[in-house]
């Protein structure tokens, strides 16, 4: 797996761009004066680099090309969308007309045919914008394949099938090169883990959102993934695992701060409330320093805002009933205007270990 | 020794997760029919009513069956319903601890209260009962209630539209000849256990279920109960049943409605994993 992946080629070439313009630059200023020769070597060497990226990954050579190819993201994006339900109700629609035998016939093929569509558009698709579009579709109708394979034989629901769809998911994920369905198989993850979590303490695998800390275990295994496995040329992937494992254990923390009742912990509503705050306050915190020594913008951005949204909740609670609105909303405002004098300090001290990217 | 990953092994890899999860599906389907079933009901429309997956979707072209399942309320008192499931009258505290709920101290306070109630439900056996004891003892109850508020009407004189002595006999009508005969009587964790003690497979269906634990915290009456729910109550309608309930089904629960008689024999089986599956629609 040493070729670089697509996101990694776009950035390279993007280092390109804004090296020939620093360098347009500083000769213009009479700083820097390279030998005709040194510059043409330099100049052949990344034409020679953007021309085999651009047959290889189609990326984009300039900005224009990329507010467009933003565009063609998005629209495949939506287009993967619309296809995926177009097959589900596709399926709804018309399978009930056939005997038994058909609707599994079509339930498999659909799911083959579609996997093996994605993997002969992926070798043809320097772009990826089809193979997504594929991808997607091909996850979709193996979804549905088992979800109505368990209608058609009324198969007790189990969290069972969460794991040949994460693995279905993972896979075109990684050999696409497709971030939406990295994050359908870590929402497929994070879904059997807390499942299994809550069935471990006793309860019927399906009520595991009702106890927020099933969550917990989910969140520590998404957070070691990408430091347990290597993702080399997957320069992408790091950052969802680590914003996905924030989220699972961040949004539980905050769910438990304001209904310490649905815990697990056999304390005092209050206190459980109370332990829950001061946890959340101090993995935000911890997650902004953490991310800041690690040069993990993703890690800051996430601990930051849920930060705030500890602090906000926390305000609403002391506040919103005692305080005039202006007055509420001014200690608001000042106390966002506090935080970021007191990060911009932190940052002049180095004490994040360096400027953030 | 470095693998590198080819496309070749995408596709071996993608090919192999379909087909394998497709595999243990289906061969979990057919060990869950194999063998003689665990139980057969043969239903009526009582017990039946069509149903489709999705409400939302109009375009929706499967067809099933839903079982109309109830329990026989706690409180014998309660106005009867034919669709109550609330407290089953046999779940106690013995019932809770034997599935596995603490039930060992009951909470003083209001606040302790909360926090027992919330013990999150539990997946256990349940034993569905059709046309049996639980079943008369409804009828017997609906019947008293009737003879109670026709014995309040002629004391009043309210007998007209809406009374509750004419809602009374309406129910009991509708108890003898509508309402559903299925009824969950029992839970457990082991199926051996529940067979022993309902070995009629023709009355008594053993399904997958859950239990949730309440404490209802009364002045005058406090204690634990609970509340069951049934699982795959769904049941599909292969092609080959449908055309014959698409057209009698609504005709016979009017059909039903007129002569009490059933318009519709459904018979539905329950397997090894306790999973149904219609075997046979018959038109009396």
């Amino acid at each position: 797996m040493s070729e670089p992946s697509r996101s990694s080629a776009q950035e390279r070439a993007d280092e390109i761009r804004v090296f020939a313009e620093e360098l347009t630059r500083l000769e213009k200023e009479g700083v820097l004066a390279l030998a005709p020769v040194q510059r043409e070597a330099i100049a052949t060497h990344h034409r020679g680099l953007l021309a085999q990226f651009a047959q290889d990954y189609d990326i984009d050579r300039d900005s224009r090309a990329k507010q467009l190819s933003l565009g063609m993201r998005m629209a495949s994006f939506l287009g993967a969308l619309a296809l995926a339900a177009s097959v589900f109700f596709l399926f709804r629609q018309f399978w009930g007309r056939f005997p038994t035998e058909i609707q599994v016939v079509v339930l498999i093929g659909a799911a083959l045919g579609a996997f093996g569509a994605t993997m002969w558009i992926q070798s043809r698709d320097a772009s990826g914008y089809f193979t997504k579009l594929a991808a997607m579709v091909a996850f979709a109708c193996f979804v549905i394949n088992i979800a109505l394979l368990g209608q058609i034989f009324n198969i007790t629901p189990s969290d069972k099938a969460l794991i040949p769809w994460a693995a279905l998911a993972f896979l075109l994920a990684y050999t696409c090169d497709l971030r939406l369905l990295l994050a359908a198989g870590i929402l497929c993850i994070i879904a059997w883990i807390s499942a299994r979590t809550g069935s471990f303490s006793g309860m019927y695998w399906l009520h595991f959102g009702e106890r927020p800390e099933n969550f917990f275990p989910a969140a520590v295994v998404l957070f070691l993934v990408p430091h347990i496995i290597p993702h080399g040329r997957y320069t992408d992937f790091g950052p969802i695992y680590r914003i996905f494992a924030l989220l699972t254990i961040s949004l539980p923390m905050l769910v438990l701060a304001n209904w310490g009742r649905i815990s697990y912990l056999d304390l005092d509503e209050d206190l459980v409330e109370g332990i829950y705050q001061v946890l959340g306050f101090v993995l935000s915190a911890g997650a902004i320093w953490l991310g800041a020594r690690r040069h993990w913008s993703e890690v800051v951005n996430t601990g930051a805002s849920f930060f705030v949204i500890f602090l906000y909740t926390k305000f609403f609670d002391w506040w919103w009933e005692v305080m005039p609105k202006y007055l509420f909303f001014l200690v608001l405002g000042l106390t966002a205007v506090l935080l970021l004098v007191i990060m911009r300090r932190l940052r002049a001290k180095g004490l994040f270990g360096g400027a953030l990217r | 020794m470095t693998v590198t990953w080819s496309r070749g092994h995408t596709l071996t890899a993608g090919l192999a997760v379909i087909v394998l999860t497709n595999v243990i599906a289906l061969g979990g389907v057919a060990w869950n029919r194999s063998g003689e079933p665990e139980s057969r009901l043969t239903m009526t429309q009582r017990e039946l009513q069509q149903s489709n997956h999705y409400r939302f979707d109009r375009d929706g072209g499967g067809m099933g069956l839903r079982l109309r399942w109830r329990v026989l309320a706690a409180d014998p008192l309660a106005v009867p319903s034919a669709y109550y499931r609330g407290a089953p009258e046999w779940m106690d505290t013995a019932k809770l601890a034997s599935l596995g709920f603490d039930v060992s101290a009951p909470p003083a306070a209001r606040r302790a209260g909360r926090r027992y109630e919330r013990q999150l439900p539990k997946g256990t056996l349940l034993v569905l009962e059709l046309n049996g004891p639980a079943y008369r003892k409804a009828l017997e109850r609906a019947r008293e209630w009737a003879e109670k508020e026709a014995a309040k009407a002629a004391q009043s004189g309210k007998t007209g539209r809406g009374s509750p002595a004419r809602r009374a006999a309406e129910f009991l009508k509708k108890e003898e000849e509508k309402n559903s005969r299925l009824f969950v009587v029992d839970a457990g964790p082991s199926v051996e256990a529940l067979r022993a003690k309902y070995p009629d497979r023709t009355r008594y269906a053993i399904v997958r279920g859950k239990v949730r634990a309440y404490y209802q915290n009364r002045r005058q009456e406090s204690g634990w109960t609970g509340y069951v729910t049934v699982e795959n109550t769904h049941v599909n309608l292969p092609l080959e049943f449908q055309k014959v309930i698409a057209s009698s089904l609504r005709a016979g629960q009017v059909a039903g409605a007129a002569n009490g008689g059933p318009a519709l024999e459904v018979t539905v089986a329950y397997g090894k994993r306790f999973e149904p599956w219609i075997t046979a629609v018959q038109l009396p």
